[in-house]
């Protein structure tokens, strides 16, 4: 059997678009200012809370008092601040340092103290109560801690494995980044793949160089300080260590943060893979991780069972697989598992004593892309096998899978680096496995430390995977989702300070609550969540466990993303009895669901319930629609209490339609929908508690006239290519009520005649110096019974200079002596060569009712035909044959 | 010779009878004046003899006195706005004692004619010009000092008009005169223009009935001139035709030519045309002069449809 990476997929972009923006960095208004430069307005910092500098005058007379915890002190001033600001607390903010106190008080650290006091004093009047004492150098207040995670590198956006807008399907890093960990240099991870590229920018300051203790090639059973880099294992690493926040590339796990000097955990590239060699020792490189500091070895390979024609061997594949599930002992005794044991045993170790960041290491191995409910030998009970998901949460159609998976991870289209400074898209189950790794190295990096143990990690990183459903369990499941700050909150049992303040109000049978954000531990991380409770009986409140509200208590949870420990976060409690009396109380829980005692507890009384609002603008009061419109009404439906509002209509008619989107309504009452006449319509608003209101309007459609005919449009006579003749059709039909007829143009001719039609205006063109052309115009309205219009005229095209025309020529029998525009008397004389005239005689004519001469009666031969209209005469010669 | 003349008469009006209910007024143009001097007379003058004998009369060249007679002519020739132009050319000859020849051509120059289809639209033009060649021959058949002479003569025609593309377009005609002259008096007896006909493809009389020929303008000539000499430097020449066309309507021409010892001439003269003739009355005026066998001579007709017609020509006679 031969050993495989786990990519997948050829490498293409995926652009994830982050609807969510990043948390605003918190200001530090207090760096660098002198006192009374602070800032009067204070909503970033901490309220009842400051810090001052003593004189070493007043450290002699205090500090005695305060060490014991008096707040009494020899400094009169010092009590009078006391009562004037309510203050509670006074402490040490560089604690007695033991060995190092001298050098602290040498550097005057033993002067700087936290005072805590009344919230309620703003900040200004504090600031100006302290500096007034003697003795007090400096007082400034206290900004709000975070992590900074407003990352610049420009690709993080893509990685929706740290961040997916799209479903609830990431390791869930970012709370982790800003509250916990970027990550730790001591802590080591060993990539047992192909090299990485140890000088990649965006990986260099994260990473061990090739060396007797560092890096290092097991090619050809070998054993080289040299790392020839390949993309699988740069991908990998990427994903792990990536340096974070550089302006560069793309965010790993514990990469660091590269503005603060937050150093991030390191890669040891362990080389098993290279193109164009073979024979590695996979063995010796995963020892050689726990020989040389790694905790975590991360293998993103397995054994491959594809036949050299691409069948697979699944009968191959499942008798190693089997092999593998047993235990490392008699005949399924094997090197990879003595391998594997080795890490977990003295990772971290030397001679029996923790040295490293974990006593013991964990080995991490995907699960493998076949997707078959076999893989080996990351099923191995000592290793940690991972299944992969693709971004909406599914799992990965390759996907290895079977209750040997322990956990998965994101896999499918996965940004990280790669060779040559370049970045990539891979898929598999290669790069779900390095999600892991990164998340146990963050869990390391924060935990890590005396006494941390290898059991411990993988408590964490299986205890605190979320479930997703049919991934978790069933026949091709694939394990909980790892879930970084799952895993570094799993087991801590420590839930976030009491909520203190939460500023109730009453709206109907609502409660809004406005709360204080709380926090925990010595990051003083904020709540993860606050649940509201409510009850009619008191007694029942002050006993309740608020993590199991009894049956009786009303209760509600709002989850906290992004306010900070102090600010404040809205939320409300719906659904109550109207008219009653409550008892309210809040309790804030993080989020392994460890929840804090309630809160003090409140009277309130729900108010009754009203009707929803109805409100709609009609101008006059009346609508009258024309048969031809359509009028749509926008209306309004809200409940004063926030109760869900469903609406009804009936609009008296068929002509109405309801429209609503997003909460909005608008009524559609088309003019021809219903027979003519006056209706009403009436809008009914529900809420939820079935009260209602109505409101009724009525609006008439108006019957429909047909069009009038007023004339019929004229012949028309152009002279010459380009010459234009419009005329305004209302002249000749025009609509009673105003609408706009829809006309259609046929035209037998469009090589001489061009008609267009611009609003009412028709444009007839002529496209040739001489032509004729039947136009047909028809039109009708909307009505029920619409007007067919029908007009015809003619078109003739004859350049300006010809006045008459004699046709046809040469002529046999009837010749046509067409003349001008307009019908008028034209007088027409006929001579043969000889200068005899033949036919002498008056018509009226006009060039569409020419004059008709009968010609039978003349020899054959030229003659001369003159014709007189208009003031003019005009000759032309026709040939009779 | 009586029954000779007879047979030859009741020949000519049956030939001029034949065709008589038919169509006639076809190519009037062969009838048309190339002569500039009979044109200043009206076209009076068809018994005298001239270089334009080929068009009408040969007969009259065998009783000339000349030996020759050429000529050359240009006509602009305009009935109510028709353009043409034409060239004629002509000669006769006396051969001895009692023979003469005649022969001559005109070519004629006309604008393009637009054509138009049956509905009023342009399509393209139609070229028309004509041209007739005329060959003739005469015999003096009789000369006596007190009765006169009397001569007999033929012309033959080939008449060319191209009307449409589909017409045959091409004629034969003869002219046959009977001529007697006896000092200043002339007088000729004929038939002119009687052949056969063209065809134009299909065209249709007044009932609708197709018909593909036409008959070209036949016509019985009797004509006269008489010269009244005034002194040594003065004469009056009088002329005058009758004419019978086919549709039995009569047309007389009559002109006067005063002549100022034979170098220079001036000349009125008018066609009496029915209102049903070929061609319409109408006043001609001309002047000539000669000079040792050489002439120039001009005519113009000043009213009527042919208003503005006017013919110009050179000749030489010896």
């Amino acid at each position: 059997m031969k050993k495989i990476l786990f990519p997948l997929a050829a490498i293409s972009l995926l652009v994830l678009s982050c609807a969510k923006e990043p948390l605003a960095e918190e200001e530090n208004t207090s760096e660098g200012l002198s006192p009374k430069e602070l800032p009067a307005a204070e909503p970033a910092l901490v309220k009842g809370v400051r810090e001052v500098l003593f004189s070493d005058e007043m450290i002699d007379l205090v500090e005695a008092d305060l060490a014991k915890g008096s707040l009494a002190t020899k400094s009169m001033q010092l009590n009078e601040a006391l009562t004037e600001m309510g203050i509670t607390a006074i402490e040490r903010i560089f604690p007695y340092a033991g060995e190092f106190e001298a050098r602290h008080r040498e550097a005057g650290l033993h002067k700087w103290y936290r005072i805590y006091y009344n919230e309620d004093v703003p900040q200004t009047k504090a600031a100006s109560t302290l500096l007034s004492i003697p003795g007090v150098e400096v007082s400034n207040p206290v900004c709000y801690r975070s992590l900074d995670i407003s990352f610049d590198d420009p690709r993080e956006k893509e990685q929706w494995g740290f961040h997916n807008n799209v479903k609830d399907a990431d390791v869930n890093v970012e709370a982790v980044w800003n509250n916990y960990t970027t990550g730790r240099e001591d802590v080591i991870v060993s990539v047992v793949d192909t090299g990485v590229q140890l000088e990649h920018p965006d990986l260099k300051d994260n990473t061990i160089p090739a060396g007797e203790d560092g890096s290092h090639s097991f090619m050809n059973g070998g054993n080289e300080n040299r790392v020839v880099a390949g993309d699988h294992g740069t991908h990998v690493a990427g994903t792990i260590a990536a340096i974070n926040n550089n302006g560069t590339g793309v965010c790993g796990l514990a990469g660091g943060n590269a503005k603060t000097g937050a150093k991030g955990v390191k890669i040891m590239s362990c080389v098993i893979f290279q193109a164009g060699l073979s024979g590695a020792n996979d063995h010796a490189a995963i020892v050689w991780g726990a020989d040389h500091g790694a905790v975590i070895s991360q293998n993103s390979w397995g054994y491959n069972f594809e036949r050299p024609d691409g069948s697979y061997d699944t009968q191959s594949a499942k008798a190693m697989h089997d092999f593998y599930m047993k235990p490392n002992s008699g005949e399924y005794r094997d090197a990879i598992k003595d391998a594997v044991d080795y890490f977990n045993k003295y990772a971290g170790m030397s001679n029996g004593k923790q040295t490293g960041p974990m006593a013991g290491g964990v080995v991490i191995f995907a699960a493998g892309n076949e997707n078959q409910p076999y893989g080996a030998p990351g099923c191995y009970e000592g290793c940690i096998s991972v299944g992969s998901i693709t971004r909406d949460g599914s799992r990965s159609s390759f996907s290895n899978y079977g209750s040997w998976v322990d956990i998965c991870a994101p896999g499918s289209q996965i940004v990280s680096t790669l060779t040559g400074g370049g970045y990539g898209t891979m898929s598999g189950t290669s790069m779900a496995c390095p999600h892991v790794s990164g998340v146990a190295a963050l869990v390391v990096s924060y935990c890590g430390g005396k006494g941390f143990t290898a059991e411990a990690l993988r408590e964490k990183l299986i205890g605190g995977a979320r479930s997703i459903s049919g991934l978790s369990t069933g026949q091709r499941g694939i394990g909980p989702l790892v879930d970084a700050l799952g895993a570094i909150e799993f087991g801590s049992g420590e839930a976030p300070s009491p909520v203190e303040s939460y500023s109730p109000e009453i709206v109907s049978n609502n409660v809004d609550f406005s709360i204080t954000v709380t926090g925990k531990g010595e990051d003083n991380a904020p709540a993860y969540g606050f649940r509201l409770l409510a009850s009619k009986d008191k007694a029942a409140l002050q006993a309740a466990d608020p993590s199991k509200p009894a049956s009786g208590i009303s209760y509600e949870d709002i989850l906290n993303t992004d306010i900070p420990v102090g600010g404040k976060i809205n939320g409300t409690l719906s659904g109550l009895d109207f008219e009653n009396t409550y008892y309210i109380a809040v309790s804030a829980f993080d989020y392994g669901r460890n929840f804090s005692p309630i809160s003090s507890i409140e009277e309130v009384t729900t108010g009754i319930n009203h009707a929803p609002d109805i409100a709609y603008d009609i101008p006059g009061g009346r609508i009258e629609i024309p048969s031809f419109k359509t009028v749509s009404l926008p209306f309004t439906a809200i409940d004063p209490d926030r109760h869900a509002v469903k609406v009804s209509v009936s609009g008296g008619s068929a002509a109405v339609s309801m429209v609503e989107k997003n909460n909005s309504y608008s009524l559609n009452i088309k003019g021809n929908g219903a027979p003519a006449g006056t209706y009403t319509c009436k809008i009914t608003a529900t809420d939820s508690y079935n009260l209602a209101s109505s409101s009724s309007f009525t609006y008439t459609l108006l019957p429909n006239s047909d069009p009038v005919v007023k004339g019929s449009i004229p012949d028309i006579l152009l002279s010459g290519s380009g010459d234009v003749f419009s005329f305004n059709i209302e002249d000749y039909i025009y609509d009673p009520d105003g609408e706009t007829i829809k006309y259609s143009i046929v035209n037998n001719n469009p090589s001489a005649v061009h008609v267009k039609q611009n609003g009412n205006i028709f444009y007839v063109t002529a496209m040739s110096d001489a032509g004729a052309a039947i136009v047909r115009i028809s039109g009708h309205d909307s009505g029920n019974n619409p007007l067919q219009l029908k007009d015809e005229f003619n078109v003739l095209v004859r350049e300006e200079s010809v006045k008459i025309v004699c046709y046809p020529n040469p002529v046999l029998s009837d010749l046509f002596i067409a003349t001008g525009g307009n019908e008028e008397e034209a007088s027409i004389k006929i001579v043969s060569s000889s200068g005899a005239t033949v036919i002498s005689t008056s018509a009226v004519c006009s060039a569409f009712n020419p004059a008709k001469i009968d010609m039978r009666g003349c020899g054959s031969g030229k003659y001369s035909v003159t014709v007189k209209y208009g003031g003019g005469t005009y000759t032309q010669t026709i040939i009779k044959r | 010779m009586k029954k000779i003349f007879a047979i030859l008469l009741v020949s000519v009006v049956l030939a001029f009878q034949a065709g008589a209910q038919s169509v006639s007024r076809t190519f009037p143009d062969a009838r048309i004046d190339r002569d500039p001097v009979t044109a200043g007379l009206a076209g009076a003058g068809t018994s005298m003899a001239s270089a334009y004998a080929s068009w009408n009369n040969a007969a009259a060249a065998a009783l000339m006195d000349e030996k020759l007679l050429t000529g050359v002519s240009y006509q602009l020739w305009q009935p109510s706005g028709l353009l043409n132009s034409n060239i004629s050319l002509g000669g006769a000859l006396r051969l001895g004692k009692r023979y003469a020849i005649t022969a001559g051509a005109t070519l004629e120059f006309g604008p393009k004619i637009p054509a138009f289809t049956d509905s009023g639209i342009p399509d393209g033009y139609l070229q028309n010009n004509q041209q007739h060649y005329n060959f003739g021959a005469a015999i003096k058949v009789y000369e006596s000092e007190n009765v006169g002479s009397f001569s007999i003569g033929a012309n033959g025609h080939y008449l060319r008009e191209p009307l449409t593309p589909r017409s045959r377009n091409w004629a034969w005609a003869v002219d046959g005169y009977l001529q007697y002259r006896r000092k200043a008096l002339g007088v000729a007896l004929g038939i002119q223009t009687l052949g056969g006909s063209y065809e134009y493809g299909s065209s249709l009389n007044k009932s609708n009935t197709p018909y593909n020929d036409s008959k070209l303008p036949t016509v019985i000539k009797l004509a006269a001139d008489y010269t009244f000499v005034l002194g040594q430097d003065h004469s009056i020449l009088t002329a005058l035709d009758l004419n019978l066309e086919r549709n039995w309507t009569f047309g007389f021409a009559g002109g006067v030519q005063y002549a100022f010892r034979d170098m220079v001439f001036a000349r009125v003269g008018y066609n009496l045309g029915a209102r049903t003739a070929a061609w319409p009355s109408y006043l001609s005026v001309g002047l000539g002069g000669k000079y040792k066998g050489f002439r120039l001579d001009a005519a113009y007709i000043a009213t009527s449809n042919l208003r503005n017609s006017f013919t110009v020509g050179f000749g030489y006679s010896f």
